[in-house]
C-alpha cells in the first residue's frame, strides 16, 4: 500500500491577490528569492533600462520626421492608385471589415474575462507609460503626456480590481466591450493625427461597419444555424479575394472579352456536360464506368496543358477533374448526387465569371500594368498566395506519400527542386518564363506572375509540413478508417488529411509568416509592396526626404502587428482545436 | 448456435514477410453465427491470420472466402467484404478528431449512404446497447480505455457487419475496465453474431466459444471446443501454453 498523500496547495495559491503586496511578494519570490539571483535580476533590469532608454531616445530625438508617416498613409496603403478612385479601396477595406465583424461574432470570439486580468493588463500598460516618461530622452511635453496617460491607466487598472472587490477573479468582462473600446480610443487618435479630414471620415465609417457588422452577426445566429451561418461566411471570405481586387479595384471594362462567343457557351456546355456526368457517376450505379470516365477526365485535365485552348477550359476541366474524383464516394443517395450537380453548376459560374474579370481591361482611366501597391499590394500577394498554395500543397503531399511511383517522383523532384532555391530567383524567371508555358493570348502581368510564383514556392514548403503531419498519424488510424470500408478518397478527407493539418498548424502558421514578410522580395520584378513604398518611394517624396529610418521603422512596426496576431490566432486555433486531442 | 452455412474459408493460408512466414497454411472454416476464439503464443500469426480475412494483411498462397466472396486484388470486392466485416482492435483506434457520434456515424453515412438523421439514431441505439449513450459527444481522448474500446465495438456494430473481428480488444485495458468490453462481447456472442476473437481471456473463451483455435509458429496446433481444451488438451504444446497461462 502507498502512504497516504495529502495535496498541500502553497499559500500564495490561496490567499487573495492584494494588489499591492502581492507584486511586491511576488518580487521577492521570483527576483531576488537568493544573493545570487538577485544580483542576476538587478544586472538584467539595469541592461533593459539602458535598452529601453536607448530605443526611446532615438524614438523621441528632435530630429525624427514622424509626421511623415500620417502624410503618406496614401502611398503607404495603396501606393500609385489614383486618387480619384480612392473611393474603391475604402469599399475593399469595407468589405473585409464586414466579413470581419461576422466573423468575430458567428465564431464567437472574445467571450470574458476576470476583472483581475483586465487590471492587470491596464495597470501595466500604465506602468509602462510611466517608465516611458521617466527614462525616455524626450521633449517635456511628450514626457509629461506620458505620465498623465500611464497615471490614469494604472488608476483605472486599480480601481477595476477595487470595484470587483471580492468577485475579482470571476469572468464578468465581457472582451468585446474591451474591444469596443479600444477601437473608440483609435477614433480618437485617427481625429487627433494630422491627416486629411476625408480620410478621418472614411476610416471612422469603416470603424462603425465593423461594430454593425458585428451587430449583424448576432442577429443572424439567432435566425440561421451556426454551421450554416460559418459555412457560408467561409465561402463568402473566399470570394472576397477575386471580388475585391478584380471586380472593385480593377474596375474592369468587359468590352474586348469574348464572353457571348467563348465564356457563356464554354461554361453552359460545362454545366450541362459535366453536371450530366457527375450525375451519372455519383448515382452509385456507374461502377467500374465511372472510374474509368474519371481516369479520362483526369488525363484531360492534365493534357490540356499541352495543347492551345482558352485558360478557362483548362481551368474548368481540373475543376471537373476534382469533382469526378469526389463524386463516386460522396455520392449515393439522391440528396448527395443533387448537391453534387449543384455545387458543380456554382462552381462553374464563378470561375468563368473571375476569369471573364480577369481578361478584362481595367476601366481606370490612364492607367495599365501594375497599379496595385502598397500594403494593398502586400495583402494581395500574401492571401492569394497562401489560397493558391493550399490545394497545391496538399496534392503534393498526398503525392509524396502514395503508393503510386509516378506521383512520388513527381511531387518529390518538384518538393526538392522548389525547396533548393532561394524565393528571390524563383520570382525573376517566373518572370521571364511563365509566359513560354501560356499560349500567346494570354499575357499575364506581373502581379499575376509574382502570385503564381510565390504560390508554388510556397506550396512545396507546405507540402513538406502536412507530409510531416501525415506522418505522424498512428498506423491504426488507416487501419480503422479501411476496416470500415471508407474508400481511399474519404480516409484521406475524413480521417488522415484533418489531422495530419491539425498537428501541423504551428508549422503552417510559422509559413504564413514568413510568406507574409517575403512578398517583400517581388521588389525585384518592378512591383511596390509596402516595403519598397517604406523603403523607396516615401523617403523619395519632395516633402519627406531624408526619412528613411521613420519610414522603415514605421514598415516594422505594421509588419509586426500583422504576424503578431496571426500567431496569436493560431494559438486560439490551437487551444480550441485541442479538445479533441488524445 | 452456429448455422450450417460456412460463412468464412480459409483453405491453406500462406503469408510471407519478406522471408519469414508468418503463416504457413492455415485452414478452418467459420460456420455463420459461430463464435471461434484464437489463442496462442505471442508471434504464432494469430493477428496476421484474422487481417487476413478483411484483407488488412494480404496473403500469398492459399484461398480465403468471406460470405460467398472470394478475397482477390479486385478493389471492388475488398471494399464490399470490408463493410460486411467488422474489427475492433487491440489499441481502440478510434479517431481522435470526431466525436464519439461522429465516429459511430461517418461509415454508415458514407459507406452505407444512410441519411444522418436514420445513422445518428442507430448510433445512439448502440450506445444503449454497450452501456454508454451520454458519451455521445464526447471527444475520445476524454474517455476512459473501457469506454473508447466499447465506443469501438459500437463503431463496428453500426456497420451492421455479418462477422466481428476481435484482436485482444481487453489487452490495452486495466483490469476493472476488462469486464464491461468482455460482457458487451458476451451479450453480442448470445445475439448469433459471427465472432472470431483472439485473446488471452480464458474465462471468455470457456463461456461463449463454440470452438478454440491453437496457434503456434504459423499454424493452427489444435482446434476443438473449450472442454475439450481446458480439460483434455491433447498436443504437448497446447499443455505448455495452457500450463503456462491458466
Ligand atoms: N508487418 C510485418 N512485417 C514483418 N513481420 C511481421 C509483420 N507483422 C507481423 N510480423 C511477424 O509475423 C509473426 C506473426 O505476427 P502476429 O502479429 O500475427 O503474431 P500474434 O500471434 O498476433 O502475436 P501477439 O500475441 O504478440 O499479438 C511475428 O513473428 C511477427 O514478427
Ligand atoms: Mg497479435
Amino acid at each position: 500500500m502507498t502512504e497516504p498523500f495529502v495535496n498541500e496547495i502553497s499559500e500564495s495559491e490561496v490567499a487573495p491577490d492584494k494588489p499591492s503586496a502581492g507584486a511586491i511578494r511576488w518580487a521577492r519570490e521570483n527576483l531576488f528569492s537568493t544573493f545570487f539571483n538577485s544580483v542576476l535580476s538587478l544586472l538584467m533590469l539595469a541592461l533593459i533600462v539602458v535598452f529601453v532608454r536607448g530605443l526611446l531616445s532615438y524614438v523621441f530625438a528632435e530630429e525624427r520626421l514622424w509626421n511623415v508617416i500620417p502624410r503618406n498613409m496614401k502611398l503607404y496603403w495603396t501606393e500609385a492608385y489614383p486618387v480619384a478612385e480612392m473611393t474603391r479601396t475604402w469599399v475593399s477595406l469595407g468589405i473585409v471589415l464586414v466579413l470581419a465583424g461576422l466573423s468575430l461574432a458567428i465564431w464567437k470570439v472574445g467571450g470574458k474575462t476576470a476583472p483581475r486580468q483586465f487590471g492587470r493588463t491596464l495597470t501595466s500598460i500604465g506602468i509602462t507609460g510611466l517608465v516611458v516618461a521617466l527614462l525616455a530622452d524626450a521633449p517635456s511635453g511628450i514626457r509629461v503626456g506620458a505620465a498623465a496617460v500611464g497615471a490614469v491607466l494604472f488608476l483605472a487598472g486599480q480601481a477595476v480590481r477595487m470595484m470587483a472587490g471580492e468577485r475579482f477573479t470571476e469572468e464578468t468582462i465581457h472582451i468585446r466591450s474591451v474591444l469596443l473600446g479600444i477601437l473608440l480610443i483609435i477614433g480618437v487618435i485617427v481625429w487627433i493625427l494630422p491627416i486629411e479630414t476625408g480620410t478621418k471620415t472614411s476610416l471612422t465609417i469603416q470603424g462603425v461597419l465593423l461594430i454593425v457588422s458585428y451587430l449583424l452577426g448576432g442577429v443572424v445566429l439567432r435566425v440561421v444555424s451556426e454551421g450554416l451561418a460559418r459555412g457560408v461566411l467561409v465561402g463568402l471570405w473566399l470570394l472576397s479575394l477575386p471580388v475585391v481586387y478584380l471586380v472593385v479595384q480593377r474596375a474592369p471594362v468587359t468590352a474586348g472579352v469574348p464572353v457571348m462567343s467563348v465564356f457563356l457557351p464554354s461554361a453552359v456546355a460545362f454545366i450541362v456536360l459535366g453536371g450530366g456526368l457527375l450525375w451519372w457517376m455519383s448515382s452509385g450505379k456507374a461502377g467500374e464506368g465511372g472510374r474509368l470516365a474519371a481516369g479520362v477526365v483526369v488525363i484531360a485535365a492534365l493534357g490540356c496543358w499541352l495543347v492551345s485552348m482558352p485558360m478557362l477550359v483548362r481551368f474548368l476541366l481540373l475543376a471537373l477533374a476534382t469533382f469526378a474524383l469526389a463524386a463516386p464516394t460522396f455520392g449515393g443517395t439522391g440528396k448527395a448526387q443533387k448537391n453534387i450537380v449543384i455545387a458543380w453548376s456554382v462552381a462553374v459560374l464563378i470561375t468563368a465569371y473571375f476569369m471573364v474579370m480577369m481578361q478584362a481591361e481595367t476601366g481606370l482611366v490612364g492607367l495599365q500594368g501594375e497599379f496595385i501597391g502598397g500594403l494593398n499590394l502586400t495583402f494581395l500577394l500574401a492571401v492569394s498566395g497562401l489560397v493558391i498554395s493550399f490545394p497545391i500543397g496538399i496534392m503534393l503531399a498526398l503525392g509524396r506519400t502514395s503508393s503510386m511511383p509516378i506521383f512520388r517522383l513527381l511531387s518529390t523532384g518538384y518538393i526538392e527542386t522548389v525547396r533548393g532555391v532561394p524565393l528571390i530567383t524563383v520570382l525573376f524567371f517566373g518572370n521571364l518564363v511563365i509566359n513560354r508555358f501560356l499560349p500567346r493570348e494570354v499575357e499575364l502581368d506581373n502581379i499575376v506572375k509574382a502570385i503564381v510564383a510565390i504560390a508554388l514556392f510556397s506550396a512545396a514548403y507546405l507540402a513538406e509540413n502536412v507530409r510531416g503531419g501525415l506522418q505522424s498519424i498512428p498506423k491504426g488510424q488507416y487501419e480503422a478508417a479501411k476496416a470500415m470500408g471508407l474508400s481511399t478518397v474519404q480516409m484521406t478527407v475524413f480521417i488522415t488529411l484533418p489531422q495530419a493539418l491539425r498537428s501541423v498548424i504551428p508549422a503552417i502558421v510559422g509559413q504564413v509568416i514568413s510568406l507574409f514578410k517575403d512578398t517583400s522580395l517581388v521588389a525585384i520584378i518592378g512591383l511596390a509592396d509596402f516595403l519598397r513604398v517604406a523603403r523607396d518611394i516615401v523617403p523619395n517624396q519632395p516633402a519627406s526626404l531624408g526619412s528613411l529610418q521613420e519610414s522603415l521603422l514605421f514598415a516594422m512596426v505594421i509588419y509586426w502587428i500583422f504576424t503578431f496576431n496571426v500567431s496569436r490566432a493560431s494559438l486560439r486555433l490551437e487551444r480550441k482545436l485541442g479538445v479533441g486531442e488524445r | 448456435m452456429p448455422g450450417d452455412k460456412d460463412i468464412i474459408i480459409s483453405d491453406g493460408v500462406k503469408k510471407w514477410f519478406g522471408d519469414f512466414q508468418a503463416l504457413k497454411g492455415v485452414t478452418t472454416n467459420v460456420k455463420e453465427g459461430e463464435v471461434v476464439v484464437i489463442i496462442g503464443p505471442s508471434g504464432s500469426g494469430k493477428s496476421t491470420f484474422i487481417r487476413c480475412i478483411n484483407r488488412l494483411e494480404v496473403h500469398q498462397e492459399g484461398r480465403i472466402v468471406v460470405d460467398g466472396v472470394e478475397l482477390t486484388n479486385d478493389l471492388r470486392n475488398i471494399e464490399k467484404i470490408r463493410s460486411e466485416v467488422g474489427m475492433v482492435f487491440q489499441q481502440f483506434n478510434l479517431f481522435p478528431h470526431l466525436t464519439v457520434m461522429q465516429n459511430i456515424t461517418l461509415a454508415p453515412i458514407w459507406v452505407r449512404k444512410h441519411t444522418r438523421a436514420d445513422a445518428e439514431e442507430t448510433a445512439m441505439a448502440l450506445l444503449e446497447r454497450v452501456g454508454i449513450p451520454e458519451q455521445a459527444d464526447k471527444f475520445p481522448g476524454q474517455l476512459s480505455g473501457g469506454q473508447q474500446q466499447r465506443v469501438a465495438i459500437a463503431r463496428s456494430l453500426a456497420m451492421e457487419p455479418r462477422i466481428m473481428l476481435f484482436d485482444e480488444p481487453t489487452s490495452a485495458l486495466d483490469p476493472e475496465m476488462i469486464k464491461e468490453v468482455l460482457d458487451v462481447m458476451k451479450e453480442l456472442a448470445r445475439s448469433g453474431m459471427t465472432m472470431l476473437v483472439v485473446t488471452h481471456e480464458m474465462g471468455f473463451a470457456k463461456e461463449v466459444a463454440d470452438r478454440v483455435l491453437f496457434f503456434d509458429y504459423g499454424n493452427i496446433v489444435e482446434a476443438g471446443t473449450p472442454e475439450h481444451f481446458f480439460t483434455n488438451p491433447q498436443h504437448d504444446r497446447t499443455k505448455l501454453f495452457l500450463s503456462q497461462i491458466l
